[in-house]
């Protein structure tokens, strides 16, 4: 507790939970750089289900 | 811009990546305010690995609303501007620096966005919303085969926080009934799909009409509509009011991280309101409490 490797341990364990085919990140949409900006008007917005994912 | 006095500095090198004076391109914040505040820029300076880091090639970053905050500001955060946002990041190593045993280019790494000297990727630091970004080693996570850099990057601040919630806190059990509030974002589908993996019934507000089909797919055995109904009135009806001295009635988990004035109607549902604690890595206000107190 108190250190990093705490919350490391969660996503230790979510990334174990996907390889394993158990859970699934929900992601609604998956935008290049230049769309960025508009990735985050939607969060700010709440005009999407779980997460906007940008591939710099 | 700038970019043909920086890339003249490094015509001895002809590496694909990390060669001192490159720019990359970048999502920047260069002063508070609206999103409007936000450009992509190319002449960002690529960093460059030093004692005890690494530098990541990132290939996926994700939002979340403390970007929003970010960029507006917030009260008692000084952030060094301009700062290259988003706290969320995976990626492949490029460079690693003088120090960092362990790690080496081209491993597949995930990202904690928390920085024990300074504080917050994305926000004290710069973050994922770029080709590159510099890391500090013990931040890192190795991704196992089978995960994809987007799934990684949609994880740590709002996946994290909804795994510590229900699991790390042990909060759910096999059979219990769990009521989410906001279960449309990233820590709310994080939460109805691991409370499922528990085994629970799962009960997730929204106040979107348009998502309340989407949150049954994503594994809701009930969805409210909280424009259209009180929750915890909802509750009280279908499962009995929540009793004083036993856990009969009502719902047994309320996971409320959105605070404010629900947390005593989460209160008034729950025959034993454990709420969430506070997300590691953000700092919205949270009805904090745990136990059977309520």
């Amino acid at each position: 507790m108190g250190s990093n490797s705490f919350y490391d341990e969660n996503l230790k364990a979510l990334m174990a939970l996907i390889a394993e085919g158990k859970f699934k990140p929900v992601i609604d949409k998956t935008l290049p750089l230049d769309q960025a900006a508009e990735g985050l008007r939607l969060i700010q917005d709440r005009e999407v289900i779980g997460k906007v994912v940008v591939t710099p | 811009m700038g970019k043909t006095a920086a890339s003249a500095l490094t015509s001895a090198a002809t590496t694909e990546s990390n060669v001192a004076g490159k720019t990359m391109r970048a999502l920047l914040l260069r002063q508070h305010g609206s999103l409007d505040d936000l450009a992509v820029v190319d002449d960002k300076p690529i960093p460059q690995a030093i004692e005890g880091h690494v530098v990541i090639r990132v290939r996926a970053s994700s939002f979340n609303y403390h970007d929003v905050f970010t960029v507006r500001g917030m009260p008692g955060i000084k952030v060094p501007l301009p700062v290259v946002i988003g706290l969320d990041m995976a990626g492949e190593i490029s460079e690693v620096g003088p120090g960092v045993t362990g790690w080496k280019a081209g491993d597949r790494v995930l990202v904690n966005p928390v920085n024990k000297k300074k504080g917050l990727m994305g926000e004290m630091l710069d973050g994922g919303m770029a080709e590159y970004c510099l890391v500090a080693a013990d931040q890192l996570v190795a991704m196992p085969n089978g995960v994809s850099f987007e799934e990684a990057a949609s994880l740590p601040v709002a996946y994290g926080t909804a795994h510590r919630m229900l699991i790390t806190h042990d909060t759910v059990k096999k059979g219990e009934r769990v009521l989410i509030l906001g279960a449309s974002g990233g820590v709310g589908t994080g939460c109805i799909i691991l409370a499922k993996l528990l085994g629970a019934e799962v009960i997730a507000c929204t106040s979107s009409a348009a998502k309340v089909q989407k949150l049954r797919e994503f594994g809701a055995d009930e969805v409210i509509n909280v424009n259209e109904v009180d929750f915890s009135k909802w509750a009280v009806e279908k499962y009995g009011k929540p009793q004083r001295r036993s856990y009969e009635g009502g719902v047994d988990v309320v996971i409320n991280y959105t605070g404010g004035d629900t947390c005593a109607a989460s209160s008034a549902a729950a025959s034993c309101w454990s709420a969430a604690p506070p997300p590691a890595t953000t700092r919205r206000k949270t009805c904090a409490t745990s136990g059977a107190s309520s």
